[in-house]
């Protein structure tokens, strides 16, 4: 757990903070303002917004003004904002179908910034697999280190998962059961929500967002990837009930493309450990079960993470374990022997929506300025994998949009297919 | 809070010191000019005020603050110093915290715009969260009292240099006496020289901020830290209210009462330990209470720290059941010895499990499923353990709890029967307690039994671990005439030994005398 020791860890770098180009940065709505902002505060020597870019400069020069950056420049067009050059860094967080454009039309544009060296972008990497090979691509052209927003991955509770299984407190994995729930896409929507997120086409959807972030996490916690899935996609709600401001019916009906159900299963490559999903649409919520499950059963012992709210990245969960004491590990207030030893991990106080984000931004500022002395991360990520330093980069996006082609691909073909990503 | 002046014949302050200049206490000038010195190297300019608060040595009554059972601390020389520069409005306010010990990185963190709540990740462990559970109940407190102004508005920034010589994890509270310190600081720097802050403030708000970094304590080393006084020990009791009760020691008629505060250099960091060690104690013994009730079929309110009932409510439901007192303990001494006396019966008939429970077992006694068990008892903070031992622990307790009354009595009572009969019987009760801190509750560690060995074989009357355990310090019984023989001993037979090259200075800071000190105040630049 040394990982967690953190207090010899400068957060006050000798050089000057990575200058942080915004794109999405509103102070009246958007996630950006709800998480990455607070993340941001608390790390000022080493992250500084210096400009800023949204739809209209108005909304840029008000965020500038709210928010008091007094540091940051406002941009109306990608191409000037991306040859600014007073940025190390540029933070994308946008609606994903204008993703694409945007991000591409950045990196192009960016050849006038020689300062240039980190892209931070919310997951997904675009729509779907084509444009996330295209975005990977032109990134790695470039010459930029990426950053995606898998931010499941720096929870604590997927962290301490993930070092209880790599320590071998469960032993080999026997199997492995998920429930998740996708939020929107049960029988009922609110009428503000926007369109695109029920639109199949737009590539924000179930699969995206509550199968991808949970699967990457539970790749992560069992450092392995899939080596073959089946998978079946329903769309049984072709309209939705609409909802006004204070949750009741308003009487109308929406259309809806997007899938509202995944069954999912597949072998993880190592130990040919069989996996069994199924991600519920959204509301009516569960009655008797958690929204969300993962259950890992080892060889040893048992490991299961459970939230309330569907979405394990960005949700406060409990982290129940009961297995093989590890030899030299923390000393455990001690029973009879060979008695099994009980965990429960949770944090009361934690705030999960700032907290992922800002482990993120610490990962960054780590590897940046090689702030923690034990670190053994190469110069340039190419992609975290299965390390517990580091970041997610787009290239771990882009294993995850290959995921979800596959799943896709199974679910029209109604067949088994294979994956191997270990070769990537 | 109260605090009352009950067993001193002084009339003690009911808010926190401040000190100018000229009123600087002699002993603090060197260290306050010095710190004013370095946070001018560091800064560029003079800080506006330093707070101080001490850290304490607990005499008697180790893990039963967070039963509501009264414990036994005084506050003792060694304290945190931060120095304060307060800034002018600016455009994000930003805290900037400097540490004089290099282990601990300089940090620098904006506050939110809005006056919203700053947030603190308990998962690490970073110095800096202390600084924030400081702030945060600063600011919680600040809302309340001048809701205009901060409700909606951030607090103002600072620039803070941290200077203490509490050991940190030593068992000396190094922890609350870091969030007493900044708290003081916040509420000073965003009110005015002038404003008085009230010791029954400042304790009560500090009491539960270490819950915020994921340490579920008592009110103990606050308490103790903020409502110290010089030559004054402290009774402190959680139940029927939150009070501290400061009063001297007997006057001995041939020699003077002294403690010997020595560290086994075995650092235990109450975060990082905390699931199975502190926290896990703090499960146990909510358990142990639970399973109590159960099999007495008697009924817990949701207090405590865990909020499903304590030790000493267990007490009071069962006295109301089965010996028709309907009003709960009060803290009279002679009532606490005889139904602590009986609860030890209790425990000794019902918590017959001495290897230990499950949570099979724990769940069957209380008459529930392991999931249910589960989300009650273990989702408060992270636990890790292979059996919640509730006899050992709830036996520790209710034994402890009965002899800081039975020390009270002996520090309390006016009539003189020999100091070496008073110093034995004191003395006896330290050992004992350290005998049940070890076997019982087992947090003490083998350095702690060393030292506590040492001390008893060269003249101390009494030797015990203080503060949560695990390591940090011991607490020695010694009179003045005898100290210096007891403290030679400890550095002859345990320090040269086991650290051959340890310089001087350091000596003197693993182990020394101290005398009950101030609690937490100001001096104003």
């Amino acid at each position: 757990m040394n990982n967690n020791k953190r207090s010899y860890v400068s957060t006050v770098p000798k050089a000057n903070p990575l200058r942080v180009g915004f794109i999405g940065l509103s102070a009246y709505k958007g996630w950006a303002i709800k998480s990455h902002y607070p993340a941001i505060l608390q790390l000022p020597s080493q992250f500084q917004v210096t400009a800023l870019l949204n739809l209209d400069i108005e909304t840029s020069l008000a965020t500038i003004k709210k928010l008091k950056l007094t540091k940051a420049t406002a941009f109306s067009d990608v191409s000037s904002f991306a040859s600014y050059d007073n940025v190390d860094m540029v933070v994308i967080s946008v609606n994903v179908p204008e993703l694409f454009t945007i991000v591409m039309e950045l990196l192009e544009n960016s050849k006038a910034n020689p300062n240039l060296k980190y892209i931070y972008s919310e997951w997904s990497l675009g729509k779907n697999l084509k444009e996330a090979e295209a975005i990977h691509k032109a990134a790695k052209e470039r010459g930029v280190q990426t950053i995606i927003s898998l931010q499941g991955r720096k929870s604590p509770y997927v962290v301490r998962a993930k070092e209880l299984v790599s320590e071998g407190c469960i032993g080999d994995i026997n199997s492995i059961e998920i429930a998740a729930n996708g939020g929107w896409y049960g029988y009922e929507r609110p009428i503000k929500s926007p369109k695109y997120l029920y639109d199949a086409a737009s590539g924000v959807s179930l699969l995206s967002i509550a199968f991808g972030h949970t699967i990457d996490i539970l790749q992560y916690i069992t450092a392995s990837y899939f080596s073959e899935i089946n998978a079946m996609i329903f769309n049984n709600i072709p309209y939705q009930v609409l909802l006004d401001e204070h949750g009741k019916k308003t009487g109308e009906k929406a259309e809806k493309t997007a899938p509202d159900h995944l069954l999912f299963q597949g072998s993880l490559s190592h130990g040919n450990v069989p996996v069994s999903c199924s991600f519920k649409g959204g509301t009516p919520v569960k009655k008797f079960s958690k929204n969300l499950v993962i259950d890992i059963h080892g060889t040893k012992g048992d490991l299961k993470l459970e939230g309330d709210a569907g979405f394990a990245e960005m949700s406060n969960l409990v982290l129940y374990f009961c297995g093989l004491k590890k030899e030299g590990s923390m000393n455990v207030s001690t029973g009879s022997s060979g008695a099994e030893t009980m965990e429960v991990y949770h944090l009361r106080n934690y705030n999960s929506v700032v907290g992922n984000i800002l482990r993120i931004y610490e990962a960054i500022a780590d590897f940046h300025f090689r702030t923690n002395p034990r670190t053994k991360l190469p110069p340039k990520l190419e992609r975290q994998g299965f390390l517990f330093e580091g970041f997610p980069t787009f290239k771990d996006a882009l294993i995850v949009h290959q995921l979800i082609q596959r799943v896709i691909e199974s679910s029209q073909q109604k067949t088994t297919l294979p994956t191997s990503f270990e070769a990537v | 809070m109260i605090l009352s002046n009950e067993l001193t014949s002084l009339k003690l302050p009911m808010s926190v010191h401040s000190f100018d200049t000229k009123g600087l206490p002699a002993g603090l000038r060197p260290r306050v000019s010095r710190i004013v010195n370095d946070f001018q190297s560091v800064y560029g300019q003079t800080p506006h005020f330093v707070s101080r608060s001490p850290g304490r040595v607990n005499l008697i009554g180790d893990h039963i603050d967070y039963v509501d059972f009264s414990v036994l601390p005084m506050a003792i020389d060694a304290d945190l110093l931060c120095a304060v520069g307060v800034l002018s409005t600016e455009d994000i306010p930003s805290i900037t915290l400097i540490n004089e010990d290099p282990k601990f990185a300089q940090r620098k963190f904006d506050l939110p715009l809005d006056g919203s709540d700053i947030s603190i990740d308990p998962s690490v462990s970073d110095w800096s969260n202390y600084f924030k559970c400081g702030l945060l109940v600063a600011q919680q407190h600040l809302k309340t009292q001048f809701p205009q102004k901060f409700q909606e508005a951030p607090l103002a920034g600072m620039e803070m240099y941290v200077s203490g010589n509490v050991p940190t994890g030593g068992g000396l509270s190094s922890s609350a006496a870091f969030i007493c310190a900044v708290a003081l600081a916040v509420i000073r720097s965003n009110t005015s020289s002038n404003y008085k802050v009230s010791k029954q403030v400042l304790t009560q708000i500090t009491v539960k901020a270490e819950h915020y970094v994921g340490v579920n304590n008592g009110g103990m080393d606050q308490a103790a830290s903020v409502c110290g006084e010089s030559e004054h020990a402290l009774y402190v009791e959680f139940q029927p209210q939150l009070k501290a009760t400061p009063f001297k020691f007997p006057e001995l008629q041939n020699s003077e009462i002294q403690f010997i505060i020595a560290n086994t250099m075995v650092v235990s960091n109450k975060v990082e330990t905390a699931p199975t060690n502190y926290n896990l104690r703090v499960v146990e013994v909510t358990v142990a209470a639970n399973v109590l009730a159960s099999k007495f079929k008697v009924a817990l309110q949701r207090t405590g720290n865990l909020e499903k009932g304590t030790l000493r409510e267990f007490m009071d439901a069962y006295y109301s059941r089965y010996h028709g007192v309907s009003e709960p303990w009060d803290g009279n001494a002679e009532d606490g010895i005889i139904r602590l006396t009986e609860m030890l019966h209790v425990v000794e008939k019902s918590l017959t499990q001495q290897e230990g429970y499950s949570v099979q077992d724990a769940a069957t006694a209380l008459q529930c499923s392991q999931q249910e068990f589960a989300r009650d008892y273990l989702t408060n903070f992270p636990v890790r353990f292979e059996a919640l031992k509730l006899y050992q622990r709830a036996k520790h307790v209710f034994s402890e709890a009965l002899r800081v009354l039975l020390a009270l009595k002996l520090l309390t009572s006016r009539k003189s029967e020999g100091d070496q009969r008073f110093l034995e019987s004191f003395g006896d009760l330290m050992n004992e307690s350290q005998k049940s801190c070890d076997t019982l509750y087992g947090c003490s560690c083998p350095e702690t039994d060393e030292l506590c060995r040492i001390a008893k074989a060269n003249g101390a009357y009494g030797s015990r671990l203080t503060g949560a355990g695990w390591g940090g310090c011991t607490v020695h019984l010694v009179t003045r005439d005898n100290a210096e023989q007891v403290r030679s001993a400890l550095a002859n037979q345990y320090y040269r030994k086991r650290f051959r090259n340890m310089p001087s200075e350091e000596l003197r800071e693993a182990v020394f005398i101290s005398k009950p000190a101030q609690g937490s105040c100001l001096f104003e630049i």
